[in-house]
This record gives structure tokens, sequence and C-alpha cells, in this order.
């Protein structure tokens, strides 16, 4: 017998949205022979299959209103199928939203009572889980105090403890994890680590493709109610990217802030690998980068910069060092009239892992030491947008920032002795 | 299938409890008296109302009776009808709010109306509790009193049964709690509560047996007083079951279905 636990087969979702919500679905009924529609069908979930495997972690990534959350809950058994079969075997705990039956008057105590329960633990269970929820949860007094005097950070942190104490044969999180400070999602990420390597079967919606590409060994893409991908994780990303790229690209020069004095058009932004266009760079490989841009005049002196920013950390950004602070700036270049590519050459990218997208400018060359975008030739933030995997699956998850270059490593015996004899050495080399 | 909904309630019976529990923790917490209150309003009205009854109005059942007979004849059709009006006049809006509830977990809503007709039961246990004390002081209890378990397990099934479908209906249709409660308001007057056949005539009484609710109040005051109404009990039993079953019906068809309106 094949160890399948989910298995969900053609499911279509199709949702009435009734003209009037209250006289509609009761005039549908009654009314049964006419043929007037009361409402518009919305499909959310459009011919979808997949099967999933005891133990297996999968993520499901898509736009907002994809049809993930439907999906979800439907195979969590809270919405009704249309057409095609969901087979479920094993006690499904979904964790679609927290918070779900909080009380603001009861201590953190009482809320964990009723808040384990309503996740579907017995009573004697969530009683046993307490102390390991309160630990969990380092809330210290406030443990005891009503839920209203807690700050919204506090709140997350009991909740998210209480939905972490679970013990699920299938889990279903839905977006769950995106709040509470970094150190506790952090945690929280452990312990759906721990969970995964116990032997649960999760299923896992996340617009953070760090954390799917961390946690899962399958990734599902939906796109307007349709299952695109079923795969690697990583090539999930890599295929959601892709689609979000072009979305972006077909609204590029639509939207965004662009101040440009208009001089420069950038066409089109992206990265190459070996010649090819692609969303998803492996680390450590070359690769190249391209702007596509449009002169209506020649220009001399031209500057450009690129900042990449990673979804990680968006305030902060690494840039490509034409525009740099360590080295030198880079040659000026001059660009004809009409369209041309300006090609940028990475031998290695040695960036983290994760998802980033990149700010493009070009400038004149007089403005380098007093630059204001405004100034620019051209502006254009997120001109591209790509995610940054490792080759070995083995190197997954590790959030690396970057891969720092060095040139070797030496071993020198006695120094960095920091024992007595050592340091009235040095004070005496102070003297 | 009908069979389910009911099972459903004894197999989530911890989750039941603990809920009815949470919901009248919830309603007093932070206050300086906190559970007190639960029992002190049902304990302070009833006892008023007893004392009014019997010493300012001095009503009488008839001319021979004592000075409590007409306080243990209101209460002892009090209690359950309180019971069961507070139980149906939640039921609509049961799940519109637990909303969350219904859309984010996997909770058996065929269990709200269990949990709303415990909570809702309290303050009638303690009016309970004070009719037991006045008729033991006036020496009425009887024998019959052992039956008692009968019309509250069937005062039980039906108020699920008609709670089963009230909660379904009143996701899609919002007026049906004011609707509900404007006509079990109105229906007070047309029950037997504080009317008594003696009271209001053998033509007005026949009148009152087309209310439902009458029956109900009936029976229980045939345990409590010692009398037996067959027709009451009939209707009653009939009622009950009609309820269960479409009740239980309803909430089979529309469990999940529900999700989608809300």
């Amino acid at each position: 017998m094949s160890d399948v636990v989910i298995r969900v087969d053609q499911v279509w979702k199709r949702f009435k949205l009734y003209h009037n919500l209250i006289t509609g679905p009761i005039k549908e009924h009654v009314f049964f022979w006419k043929r007037e529609q009361y409402y518009q069908e919305f499909m959310a979930v459009q011919d979808v299959s997949f099967e999933v495997q005891r133990g297996e972690v999968v993520g499901i990534i898509g736009p907002n209103g994809a049809g993930k959350t439907t999906l979800l809950k439907m195979i969590a058994g809270l919405l009704p199928v249309d057409r095609g079969r969901i087979e479920v075997r094993g006690k499904v705990t979904a964790l679609l939203a927290l918070g779900v039956g909080v009380h603001p008057e009861f201590s953190g105590r009482e809320n964990i009572l009723y808040g384990g329960m309503l996740l579907g633990m017995s009573k004697r269970e969530v009683l046993r889980k307490t102390e390991s929820i309160v630990e969990f949860a380092e809330l210290g007094e406030f443990i005891d105090r009503p839920l209203r005097t807690y700050s919204a950070g506090m709140r997350a942190r009991l909740l998210f403890s209480i939905s972490m104490s679970i013990d699920p044969d299938i889990l279903i999180v839905d977006e769950a994890l995106a709040t509470g400070d970094s150190y506790f999602v952090g945690k929280s990420l452990g312990r759906i680590h721990e969970m995964c390597s116990s032997g649960a079967t999760v299923l896992f919606v996340s617009h953070n493709m760090g954390q799917i590409q961390n946690l899962c060994s399958r990734g599902l893409v939906l796109m307007h109610g349709r299952l695109i991908h079923n795969g690697g994780a990583t090539e999930a990303v890599a295929r959601y990217a892709e689609s979000v790229l072009s979305a972006q690209q077909a609204s590029l020069g639509q939207t965004g802030p662009r101040r440009e004095a208009g001089r420069i058009q950038l066409r089109d932004a992206g990265l190459l690998v070996e010649g090819r266009r692609s969303s998803a760079v492996m680390i450590g490989e070359p690769c190249q980068l391209f702007l596509d841009v449009e002169c209506q005049e020649p220009l001399e002196d031209v500057l450009f910069f690129v900042q990449v920013r990673s979804e990680k950390c968006p305030t902060t950004y690494a840039v490509v060092p034409t525009l740099g602070f360590v080295a030198e700036p880079f040659q000026s270049l001059s660009l004809p009239a009409g369209a041309s590519r300006v090609l940028i050459d990475f031998p290695q990218l040695n960036i983290g892992d994760g998802g980033y997208w990149c700010d493009v400018g070009f400038f004149d060359r007089s403005l380098l030491w007093n630059l204001s975008y405004e100034r620019c030739y051209c502006y254009q933030l997120r001109a591209l947008s790509f995610s940054a995997v490792y080759r070995d699956s083995r190197y997954f998850g590790r959030g690396t920032m970057v891969e720092l270059p060095m040139t070797g490593v030496r071993i020198i015996p006695g120094a960095g002795d920091t024992t007595v004899e050592d340091s009235r050495k040095t004070s005496a080399r102070l003297q | 299938m009908l069979a389910n909904s009911l099972l459903s309630i004894f197999r989530h019976a911890e989750l039941v409890r603990e809920m009815t529990l949470r919901d009248l923790k919830g309603a007093n917490q932070g206050a300086l008296l906190g559970w007190l209150w639960l029992v002190l309003r049902p304990l302070v009205q009833t006892a008023a109302y007893v004392l009014v009854v019997s010493f300012v109005f001095r009503a009488r059942l008839s001319e021979s009776s004592g000075p409590f007979d007409y306080a243990i004849y209101v209460l002892s059709g009090l209690v359950p009808y309180q019971v069961l009006t507070k139980a149906l006049e939640e039921a609509p809006s049961l799940i519109r709010e637990r909303m969350e509830l219904v859309k984010q977990v996997i909770y058996p809503i065929e269990t709200l109306p269990m949990t709303s007709l415990l909570t809702g039961s309290i303050g009638s246990l303690v009016a309970l509790a004070i009719y037991t004390a006045v008729s033991l002081y006036t020496r009425q209890v009887t024998w019959s009193w052992l039956l008692l378990p009968l019309p509250i397990v069937l005062l039980a099934l039906f108020a699920l049964g008609v709670s089963w479908v009230f909660m379904i209906a009143g996701v899609v249709v919002k007026d049906l709690r004011e609707a509900v409660s404007l006509c079990l308001g109105l229906t007070v007057f047309f029950s037997p509560v504080v009317a008594s056949e003696a009271m209001v005539g053998p033509r007005a009484w026949r009148l009152l047996q087309w209310n439902p609710l009458t029956h109900v109040v009936v029976c229980f005051r045939d345990v409590f007083l010692g009398q037996f109404h067959p027709l009451s009990w009939t209707l009653f039993a009939c009622m009950t079951l009609v309820a269960v079953v479409v009740g239980a019906w309803t909430i089979s068809k529309t469990k999940l279905l529900i999700n989608e309106y809300i």
C-alpha cells in the first residue's frame, strides 16, 4: 500500500457571488426552475490534482487570490468540494488564522486552554503541554495577566506558542508565520522544522520564498486557481518568480514611482544564466545582468547603479560596484541613440539564498557625489527580481546573507593566548 | 446521518463543557464579584418575584389556596419556558457571532446550540433551586419529581433541533434573530406560564393549546405538581421528534455549505 495521506483528485471549486447576498441564495432554491442567474461564478480552484505522501512537507505558493487558502480549507474539510474528490487519511490540524477564540479578559494561561482545545486538542493534552507552551512563549509573569494588557507582539507570541504545541498527523499552515519579532519567528520555524522531521505531513502556504525553500521538499504553484507546477521546491520558487516577473514586465513602465528625466528609458532588465534568461540563479556560479535601455540621443559619461535588495531585509542593499563605496567608480558609459543593452558579468554570485529584487538607475557622472533620484536619467524600482538558490539541496535553509570571499586559513600556534603572562606582555607593549 | 449530529455532541462533550465554562466565565471576567453574578441575578429576581406575587399582590390560584401556591404555579412554568426561549433567541446568531471559529477552525458547529443551551440555563437552575426550596417549605414535593429527567431530555432535544434550523437560517437571513425574539416575547401572553385554566376560562385555555410552547410548560408542570395531561405529552414528544429530525437533517446537509455564506 502506498503511503498517500492526502489525495486531491481533479478538484474544482466554484464560488457563487450572489448579486444580493440575502435574497440570492433563497431565490435560487425557491425558483429552481427559472433560468435566471442570481449570482456570478468565480472559479477559485480549477482541476487541481496532486498527492502527498506521509511525512512530506509541501509548500504551496501563488499570488493573492490564486486559490491557495480555498484549497487548504477544502483539504481541512472547512469547505465543500464542487467537483472531484479529496481523500485525507489522518487527523488534520489547520492553522489558518492566529488567535481564534481568544478572550481579552482571560489570562494567558486560560487562553492557552481554550485556544488549544479549539485547535482540536483534548483538555488533558493541553494541560499537559501548558508548561511547555508558557516556556516557549517567554512571557514571564505576563502569562497570568489578562490578554488585553499584552502588546501586539506578546499577543502574537502567545498565540504562536499555542499553535506550535500541537503534534499533528497532518498540519496545514496558512501564512501564519508572518508576524512576531524575528527572534520568535526563527523559534517558530525551528519548531516547524521539528514537526516536519518528526514525520508529520505538512502543507504550507507562504509568500516567503525563503521559508518555502527552507522547509519544503516539494512545491506547488497555483495561478488563477490552476496548478501550474508540482515538483521540487526550488523549481517551484523559480517558476513562481518567473510568472510574477512576466506580470511585472507587462506593467513595467506604468507602475512604480518612476522619476526620470526621461532621457533614458529602461525597457527591460533581467538575469542571464548560461546565456538564457532566468529568474533563479545558482549561488556561487556565474551569471549576467542585462539592462535594455533606449536613449533619445547619444549620451556620454553615464553611470548607473544596481541596488540588490533582499526580501529578508529590504532596507539594506548590496550595490553592484559601479557606484561603489569601496572600489573606485567604474568607467562611465557612452550610450548610443536608440536601443542598446548594458551587460554586466558576475564571475560568481556569492549572495545568500532567498528572493531579491533590484532597483536600477542611470545618471550623469556630474551627479556622482550629490546624487538624487529625481535628477537621474532613469530610476526604476524593482526593475527585476530573482531568487538565489543553492545547487545542492542539502544547503537549503541556511539563511545566508553573503558568502565572504577569503584567500586562505592559517594556524599560528601560541598566538592569541589570553593568559596572564600574555596580557602582561600586551600591557608592557602598550607602555 | 441523523444520529450523527446528536452523537457528535456526546463525542465533543468535553469541548461543550469547556466552551460553556468559557462563555460563563467570559461574561463576568474582570468583575469584582465574578462568578457570583451568575447566581445573584436569578436569585434576586426570582426571590423578588415570589415575594411580590405572594405577599404584595396576594395573587391566589383559587379561594382556598395558600400564599405560595400561585408563585409555585408560575415558577414551575417559568423555569422550562425561560430555558427554551433563551436557547431559541440565541440560536439565529450562534454562527454569526462565532464566525471566525467556524471559518478558521475545524469546529463541530452542531455542538453550538448545546453550549448555548447550557450557558443559558444556569439562571434557570438557580430559579429551580428556589422553586424546590419553596415547594419543600410548603410540602408540595411529590413522587412525580423523579420523572423530571424525562421532560428535561425532551426539552433539550427540542431546543437543539429547532436551534439547528434557526442557526443555519440565521446565517442567511439576519432578520431571524429579531423576528424570533419578537415572537417569543409575544408568546408569553399566550402561554400558561402566568395564566391558569381557572383564571382564563376553558375557551381561552383551548386557544392557548395552539401555542406549541404551552405543551412544554404543561408537561413540566405535570411532573412538578403530580398531574397528567396525555395530549400535551404526546404533542411534546411529537414536536421533539420532528424538531430533532428536521434539525439534524438541516445541519448535516448544510454544515459545510454554510461556510461559503459567511
